[in-house]
């Protein structure tokens, strides 16, 4: 039977699933014995038959010899492997650290600024702060009425109220104080959350005189509680007063903080729900169903103009500024995070380069191998395959080793995260950023390293064995694109360099900053009495004589008593009037109460007048302290011993005037790389405070505040302990994880360069071996050639280098907000990066230049 | 780019045969041939004219090679009626060692079969 064209068009096309090797050697004869079998059919249908079975031949044995292939060049990629381990393992370790940095960070960054939050419909949720620039705040928190007249909007379809609450639970076993909050009744329904086990809140758990509710969290739950599902009902004794246990809140939700205890209604009285100047309560609120942000704030700028027109009160704040809640979460991290998202970005592309170089060099290398084996009958194709094998088995492995890197580098970022990182708890590896870093690396390796290669290859195939083995090696191509790679990480390297040293710049003038008190040998614990047991007069008592015994303690030189220590983003503070100074001043002076021996403890300088002592009791005349920065600021030219002032309105009849008796030094109480704060301090004996932060200095300050605590009062915890050195560490934490972070990444970048470029330096000095034999014949001095390696290698760190400073120049914008004490064109800085990558380069290329300056002369006869 | 196979391996680790292998082996015990005879003799032999495509057959041939178990001629036997286009495969020793080790196997696999009652005894 003749056959058709077409089927023999069809035969041939199902031949092309066979390896061109396989094709190139037996694909005539093959069809020329179809065409013989075709003919002997007798009619169509045994045709056709007969088309089927060699069809189906051709589908299951074509696979089997991709397979022998893919075997064959593996086995013969792994011995070449193992022949060439420097090779071997400088390529996986860079694949390994680009694709692991770079999964860990992504991973990382994924969870915390793009993650879900574990709320319903999240992106409706948005932070409502007031815009306060009188006092200097931004964002800052508000109060009852404000969040009633919220209420109303029209976009905001729910409106919830939080504040941070303590509360000591006893029972059973030794005391326990909880973190918590104190929450608006629809704040679980505004963020679209629903308790695990048990119920939510209800509408009027805020009245005063409501049986006393508490929501727990899953943690809590988990480790107090063992998960007991019948918890509800139950009801726990809580800072002496009985609450009911109405359920149990979902795993994930952290809101308001990251490690939250529980929640509870939040009780105001009428004068909460009618004062509108103070400032306590967080507000929250989820957007109506199709508002968008913009929106919102449209009509809240509207809103808080007419709400401006009803109450004075309104006319010293600027209305009001809705940021998505997780902005508002991620606020502090995000720019931390985005200038390490960029740093690992650059060491994805320097690893990308020096894969690309490798692979290049690689071929290049091996050009007089691959045109012996062509001449010996080889295909192109086929000697393609193999290299391409070779390529996929490193990436492989490099991918695996990454793999495990990015695990490995997960747990150190999780170990090393500061608190701020709202949600890095959840951060786990995600693999399809760990195969898109192994996609991108390889793809690079590929496109940029054997595409060109093979270009050259093909065209040098023939020529190169006719010219003796000199390789595309020489091929002048080659040796450029590879120098440019190398000069394109140096460049890379210099601006991490530079970001990192700009960083630690400034890290090290923050530690230099002094704090206006001395940290070391304090340490640091919270107290919170429970109102129920301790009435104003009583919690005095009980800090009096708590410090009283502490003091006598042995080893204990000094202990006193603070509200707060540090001061926050937002401490407690307040307007305050100076009496016969007409103007209400409305930036903030913060107000602590604090014991006597404070200032001795901490040894905080007194300036002028005196320190409190036991004349200032209760019943006597109101005194407090300011610091030096208040004294410059609102007493320029005068002494503001004697002076008086006042919180709120002068003019109001219960206003209390407290007289200054004393100026002492500033602190940077709120973090080093702050300015001082207007600060004032008032006796506790006068201000009465439930909380108190006590500061010991001594060696057995824990034992010693334990058994003095428990003497007076078995049933109170010990909240946060901690060195005053450690809780000092924690305010800088975020900063020194964002430097140590970028420091690493640029180590790793200037290694990984400093190893591409040792390769390409060795592999220019190999090519040019004879030349330097010839030279050295001719009487060359070993200066001469050593010259010609360093000068070669100079000229491309020069490059690299003004690249590099070009690049930094710009970049270094983005690093502006955390540097402190060092401008980001600081001249040393750049130096002190510049000089550190010579140093690498120069390191790098020592060994080969050494190689160079031995060339045998005779290796100019012996290579020929 | 040669992929021998055979490096250090003795004739025993060869066993057992592919049955294609060994047909193709079979046809060139007696004489040289070209691919297409091999195919026409097996289809032959086998009684089954489809008992192996034209792929599978150039497949195993090239597998055969690779081990070294036949060898390609560059003298042409039968130059005068032939296709000058094919190429001739003769046996090489290790080839035929093999072929005959398999061909024992069978033999022993047969002679199994008899003893246990599955094949009439031979008279």
């Amino acid at each position: 039977m003749q056959e058709p064209r077409v089927v023999l068009f069809l035969y041939r096309l199902l031949l092309r699933l066979y390896p061109a090797h396989f094709r190139e050697n037996y694909e005539r004869e093959v069809l020329l014995v179809f065409r013989r079998e075709w003919s002997k059919q007798s009619s169509r249908a045994p045709a056709l038959w007969y088309f089927v079975t060699v069809a189906t031949a051709v589908l299951t044995d074509a696979p089997k010899e991709h397979f022998e292939i893919l075997v064959s060049d593996l086995h013969h990629a792994f011995r070449k492997s193992v022949r060439s381990p420097w090779f071997t393992v400088v390529a996986i370790a860079t694949l390994a650290l680009g694709i692991g940095i770079n999964s860990a960070l992504f991973s990382v960054v994924k969870s915390v600024l793009l993650q879900k939050l574990p709320y319903g419909k999240p992106d409706q949720l948005v932070r409502v702060w007031i815009r306060n620039p009188k006092q200097g705040y931004e964002h800052d928190i508000s109060n009852w009425p404000r969040l009633e007249d919220w209420r109303r909007a029209r976009s905001l379809q729910s409106v919830a109220g939080f504040t941070g609450a303590r509360l000591i639970l006893t029972g059973a076993t030794e005391p326990l104080q909880l973190r918590g909050a104190s929450v608006t009744a629809n704040f679980f329904g505004t963020l679209g959350v629903r308790p695990l086990v048990g119920h939510d809140f209800e509408d009027g758990d805020e009245q005063p005189g409501r049986p006393r509710k508490i929501i727990l969290s899953h943690g809590l739950w988990l480790s107090r509680f063992g998960g007991d599902p019948t918890i509800t009902g139950r009801q726990l004794q809580l800072n002496g007063l009985s609450y009911e246990v109405v359920g149990v809140a979902p795993p994930r939700v952290r809101f308001p903080e990251r490690d939250l205890d529980f929640w509870t209604p939040i009780v105001i009285d009428d004068r909460g729900r009618r004062s509108r100047g103070n400032f306590w309560l967080n507000v929250a609120a989820r957007l109506r169903d199709g508002v968008t942000l913009r929106q919102a704030q449209k009509e809240m700028d509207k809103y808080s103009r007419a709400l401006a027109e009803q109450h004075p009160e309104d006319r010293e704040i600027d209305g009001v500024a809705l940021v998505s809640l997780r902005d508002d979460l991620t606020g502090a991290i995000r720019p931390g995070l985005m200038i390490l998202t960029g740093a690992v970005v650059f060491i994805l592309l320097i690893c990308c380069a020096n894969i690309a170089g490798m692979l290049s060099a690689r071929v290049a290398d091996r050009t007089h191998e691959l045109s012996v084996r062509a001449a010996l009958g080889a295909s192109y194709a086929r000697v393609v395959r193999q290299l391409l094998t070779e390529a996929l088995l490193l990436f492989v492995l490099g991918g695996a080793v990454g793999i495990a890197a990015a695990y490995a580098a997960i747990a150190l970022l999780l170990h090393l995260a500061p608190p701020e990182l709202p949600q890095l708890q959840d951060a786990h590896l995600d693999l399809t950023v760990a195969t898109c870093s192994l996609a991108v690396s390889s793809a690079a390796g590929m496109i940029f390293g054997l595409l060109p290669a093979f270009q050259a290859a093909r065209l040098g195939l023939v020529r190169n064995i006719r010219q003796g083995a000199r390789g595309i090696s020489g091929h002048l191509d080659s040796r450029r694109f590879r120098t440019t790679l190398a000069i394109g990480e140096m460049a890379l390297a210099m601006i991490l360099l530079t970001g990192s040293w700009l960083l630690i710049r400034s890290f090290r003038h923050i530690q230099q900053v002094s704090p206006g008190y001395d940290a070391r040998d304090v340490t640091i614990a919270e107290l919170q009495l429970p109102g129920s047991k301790y009435p104003d007069a009583q919690a005095i008592d009980f800090y009096t004589r708590l410090l009283d015994r502490l003091s006598h303690a042995p080893g204990i030189e000094s202990a006193s008593g603070i509200t707060n220590f540090f001061l926050g983003r937002l401490p407690d503070s307040a307007t305050f009037s100076i009496e016969g100074r007409p103007d209400k001043i409305s930036l903030p002076l913060t107000t602590d109460a604090v014991t006597p021996e404070f200032f001795s403890t901490m040894k905080i300088p007194l300036l002028r007048g005196r320190f409190f002592d036991g004349r200032d009791r209760a019943d006597s005349l109101p005194v407090i302290l300011i610091n030096n920065a208040t004294a410059s600021r609102y007493w320029p030219n005068a002494d503001p011993l004697g002076h008086r002032i006042t919180f709120g309105d002068p003019g109001s009849k219960g206003s209390r005037w407290y007289t200054i008796v004393g100026i002492v030094g500033d602190t940077t109480r709120a973090g080093p790389d702050q300015p001082a704060f207007t600060e004032s301090y008032s006796p506790l004996a006068q201000i009465a405070s439930r909380r108190m932060e006590i500061l010991i200095r001594g060696t057995g300050a824990r034992n010693a505040l334990q058994a003095a605590v428990r003497a007076l009062d078995a049933n109170q915890p010990i909240i946060h302990f901690a060195t005053l050195d450690a809780a000092l560490g924690e305010q800088t934490a975020l900063r020194r994880f964002t430097t140590f972070l970028l420091t690493l990444f640029a180590i790793t970048a200037v290694i990984i360069t400093g190893v591409g470029l040792y390769g390409l330096v060795s592999y220019l000095v190999t090519q040019r071996q004879q030349e330097f034999g010839i030279r050295f014949a001719l009487g060359a001095r070993p200066g001469n050639v050593l010259g010609i390696v360093v000068s070669r290698v100079m000229l491309m760190a020069a490059i690299g280098l003004v690249l590099g400073t070009l690049g930094a120049l710009s970049l270094t914008k983005l690093l502006s907000a955390m540097l402190f004490g060092v401008g980001r064109f600081d001249v040393g800085s750049y130096l002190a990066a510049a000089a550190g990558l010579l140093l690498v380069c120069l390191a790098a290329a020592v060994s080969p230049a050494i190689r160079a300056v031995r060339t045998d002369p005779l290796i100019a006869i012996r290579v020929e | 780019m040669s992929r021998s196979v055979n490096d250090g391996l003795t004739p025993e680790d060869f066993l057992p045969l592919h049955r294609d292998t060994f047909q193709i082996l079979v046809s060139l015990a007696d004489c040289d041939r070209h691919g297409y005879s091999i195919l026409l003799d097996i289809a032959e032999r086998s009684g089954d004219p489809r008992s192996i495509t034209p792929s599978t057959l150039y497949s195993s041939i090239r597998r055969l090679l690779e081990s070294g178990l036949i060898k390609e001629l560059h003298e042409r036997p039968d130059s005068e009626h032939d296709d000058q286009r094919r190429r001739y495969y003769r046996l090489t020793t290790l080839g035929r060692r093999v072929a005959e080790l398999e061909a024992r196997r069978l033999q022993r696999l047969l002679s199994d079969a008899r003893s246990g009652g599955l094949l009439p005894k031979r008279s």
